[in-house]
């Protein structure tokens, strides 16, 4: 981390410490050990006779655990340190810490070594925000270690801190007087126990979630498991090995197990703020993934479906068959400042559960649960005609009704200005988003297939397909801009198209709602000078009055946008172009050491030469950690039909050979392998000349 | 007296099948505290169908909590979620069938969060 950071994590459990493994957070920093939306510890701080330690080298041992190596003495003085301290820290549920102390002097040594805690309870929006808090501290000696705690009426969360090793507390944190010999150690765990405080003081979840009495996790062995499952993969461009790797460690660090999913577990947004269940990026991420660890996208919908949208109620944005956006546990949302308990406002989240459940489906075979989620997947469909159209006229629109607290933009591009006409004016509300459209026509196509093939059930079979086909009709007439040869972005209340050129088109695609004959020339704008900037395509083309290549939705290259236009591209029979979009993202990941970012810049690949990051607070993004699985998917063109698992490589030449080994899917395993052949320079290359409308850029 | 509890467990158990609660089985015990007194309900679920015991069976998830807030639960005045991490609710064991049950509770009535939103949602007819 470029920041100096350290962070590990397990769940929604994680620790943002300094390189010396201490931490001092104030209200708007993001550091601290943080638990269910809430900062458990603010203030950790070790200290040797009274000095603050240096660090030797920290090591990030394993997404959940890291190893400081320390020495006494400020960093301005070389000192002949003849002490050494080792932290090693893991997260569990709070974490764990052995401390241990070596003395390489020929002489015994006393020494005093104390720890200083104390905690702000901070709700993560707070720290996002710089709110301040409304309840009670207070702290006590409990049992031989520290309590830390804070009240606000009923809502109560404490930390409590332990020792291995006898010490000394007060309750400002833990003083031990050691004793090492010469040549000898000295050393102790510390434990921090992380509790929610529910009715007559009952913790709200067990103390321990796993086996042990410590909040020592035994992930290692996990992970190895984890990865041993997965698809093995060759390749003679060794990047993409890295690539491959870190996105399912990656993906692993960022599974999240509700209460509720009895130890299973879905991928949860992104470090450090979005560690939760979002309807949105859980689903996307379960997608990118199936072919690699489809038990995500099992997980993913179960719990969906279990929080699916049963009433009306306006302040969560909340109808019967809706998808949750956001779940939280914090302060806030507790005393309904906030909505996330959970919150709904988002539009696309509901189809595109329906079209997760349909491609879980053809990849595993699994219809039991296809049956158990029946109910679900109707009430998600009904949603899309009985809440969603709200201008009656056969297209999914959204508004929030929670005008405080809830979110304008409810689909993907969620940033406020991210809707716009060409000239940049903001259309107002509802709003018709292009893509929501292409996802209610998909789940009412795979709706019908699941209708049919699992619920027996041809008569929604036979009306799903006609509303489907009604819509695809009606989209290809009133979203098409006929002089570009593009579809708008959105309609506006007055059934106008809000006419932007932007990457939506190519989710287009992959819905399937393009008419076969408006594909080529979608294509020709997705892969032309102005949408695509050899990384990859924008979410905003060049020329149009919003963009700005390092705006967040109008401008910038994400890729797990990306790995769904290429899924789109390769849908329409545009092998070389998916491969072409395969090759700039994949490339781009390779100066992120394998780790795609949320977005990077749209300059020009020529002008930059190298991607230019957006500055995030977030990574790893899930999307953007499964966005290389969906492109190995594409590349190797891998697609169940029936029992089998169809392989059809269109891959980069710079990719060279290319193994992907032990498939799972319906068929058992599978092996896929190609080569490369797709010349992405003369692709790209091929990109129709600009037709003008540039120069009109805001920065 | 016109109890809101009694009415909305006495729908429920009247009714054939609550679609909501299809593919949820298991026996939700409710612990409700008022005026130092504790009412114990038993509500099994098998399948979508509801029947209330008051045999002290086993259950699978245990919640305590004030009567009166319960009360305000099942009118949709009160959020039995946002209640949950306020610490207004204890719950023990499965809380999924608590997750499942909130559900079934109604939209909160005019009045309820109208500082803070806009209109109210319509189904389509």
């Amino acid at each position: 981390m470029t920041d100096g950071l350290v962070r590990i994590l397990d769940g929604n459990t994680f620790v943002v410490s300094d390189g010396r493994g201490d931490i001092e957070a104030s209200p708007t920093d993001p550091t601290g050990l943080f638990s269910f939306d809430t900062r458990f510890l603010s203030r950790w701080v070790l200290t040797v006779d009274g000095q603050r330690l240096n660090a030797l080298s920290t090591d990030d041992l394993q997404y959940f655990e890291a190893r400081f190596f320390l020495v006494p003495g400020t960093g301005t003085v070389y000192i002949d340190a003849k002490l050494s301290v080792i932290r090693q820290r893991a997260v569990g549920d709070g974490f764990q810490e052995s401390l241990t102390i070596l003395n390489h002097d020929d002489v015994p040594v006393d020494l005093t070594v104390r720890i200083d805690a104390d905690c702000d309870f901070a709700d993560l929006f707070e720290v996002k925000d710089a709110l301040k808090k409304k309840g009670k501290y207070y702290s006590r000696v409990d049992q031989g270690g520290l309590l830390l705690g804070y009240e606000r009426d009923t809502y109560r969360r404490e930390t409590v801190i332990s020792s291995s090793s006898p010490a000394s507390v007060d309750d400002r944190g833990l003083t031990f007087t050691v004793h090492v010999d010469a040549h000898g150690e000295w050393s102790t765990d510390l434990n921090v126990v992380t509790a929610l405080l529910g009715f007559g003081m009952r913790r709200l979840r067990p103390k321990y979630e796993r086996e042990g009495r410590g909040a020592k996790p035994n992930m290692e062995l996990d992970l190895d498991r984890w990865l041993a499952d997965a698809p093995r993969l060759q390749s003679d461009w060794e990047p993409l090995g890295t690539t491959y790797r870190r996105s399912l460690v990656d993906l692993a660090a960022l599974r999240f197990s509700p209460i509720i999913a009895h130890g299973r577990s879905l991928p949860a947004a992104g470090l450090p703020w979005f560690m939760t269940m979002f309807g949105r990026d859980s689903i996307f991420t379960s997608l990118q993934a199936l072919p690699f660890t489809p038990e995500l996208a099992a997980t993913t919908l179960r719990v969906l479906g279990q929080w699916q949208g049963s009433r009306v109620d306006d302040f969560r944005d909340e109808d019967p068959g809706r998808i949750l956006h956001e779940m939280r546990f914090g302060e806030m949302t507790a005393f309904e400042e906030r909505p996330h308990s959970p919150y709904f406002g988002c539009a696309d989240a509901t189809p595109l559960y329906v079209v997760l459940l349909d491609e879980y489906e053809r990849w595993t075979g699994d219809r039991t649960l296809v049956r158990d989620l029946e109910h679900v997947a109707r009430a998600a469909i009904a949603w899309i005609d009985d809440y969603a159209d709200l201008m009656g006229n056969g297209y999914l629109w959204y508004q929030r009704r929670n005008e405080q607290t809830g979110l304008e933009n409810q689909c993907w591009k969620d940033s406020w200005d991210s809707i716009s006409y060409r000239d940049g004016r903001l259309p107002g509300f509802p709003r018709a988003t292009c893509e929501l459209q292409g996802y209610a026509y998909d789940a009412k196509v795979r709706g019908a297939r699941l209708a049919r093939l699992v619920w027996k059930d041809p008569d929604l079979a036979d009306r799903l397909e006609k509303e489907a086909g009604a819509l695809k009709r009606r989209f290809n007439r009133d979203y098409w801009v006929a002089e570009e040869g593009y579809f708008a972005l959105s309609l506006d209340t007055e059934g106008k198209p809000v006419d932007a050129l932007s990457s939506n088109n190519g989710h287009l695609l992959w819905s399937g709602i393009v008419d076969a004959s408006k594909a080529k020339s979608v294509v020709a704008h997705l892969m032309g000078p102005r949408l695509f900037s050899g990384w990859g395509i924008r979410t905003l083309a060049q020329g149009e009055g919003r963009y700005n290549p390092i705006g967040y939705h109008v401008g910038t290259v994400w890729p797990f946008d990306n790995s769904f236009i290429a899924w789109g591209l390769r849908r329409y029979g545009f092998k070389e172009e998916a491969a072409t979009v395969a090759a700039g993202i994949l490339q781009a990941a390779e100066f992120f050491d394998g780790r795609p970012p949320e977005a990077f810049g749209g300059y020009e690949r020529s002008l930059t030469k190298y991607p230019v990051q957006y500055p995030t607070a977030c990574s790893p993004q899930a999307w953007s950690t499964g966005a290389p699985l969906l492109l190995l998917r594409t590349m190797l063109g891998l697609e169940p039909l029936e029992e089998h698992l169809v392989v059809d490589p269109a891959l980069p030449r710079s990719i060279g050979r290319l193994e992907l080994l032990d498939i799972p899917g319906r068929w058992g395993r599978m092996d896929a392998f190609g080569r490369g052949r797709v010349d992405v320079e003369r692709v790209s290359r091929r990109r129709p000349p600009s037709k003008g409308r540039r120069g009109k850029q805001r920065s | 007296m016109a109890d809101a509890i009694a009415e909305f467990l006495d729908a429920l158990t009247r009714a054939d099948h609550v679609p909501l609660l299809e593919g949820v089985s298991g026996a939700l015990r409710v612990e409700l505290e008022s005026g130092g007194q504790t009412e114990r309900r038993l509500i099994v679920i098998d399948r979508g169908s509801v029947s209330e015991s008051r045999r002290h069976a086993k259950a699978d998830c245990t919640i305590r909590t004030d009567r009166e807030l319960f009360e305000g639960m099942v009118s949709g005045r009160v959020n039995a979620m946002a209640a949950l991490l306020r610490g207004q609710v204890g719950v023990e064991g499965d809380p999924n069938l608590l997750l499942q049950f909130q559900r079934l509770f109604p939209s909160p009535p005019p009045g309820v969060n109208t500082k803070r939103t806009r209109s109210t949602a319509r189904k389509r007819p």
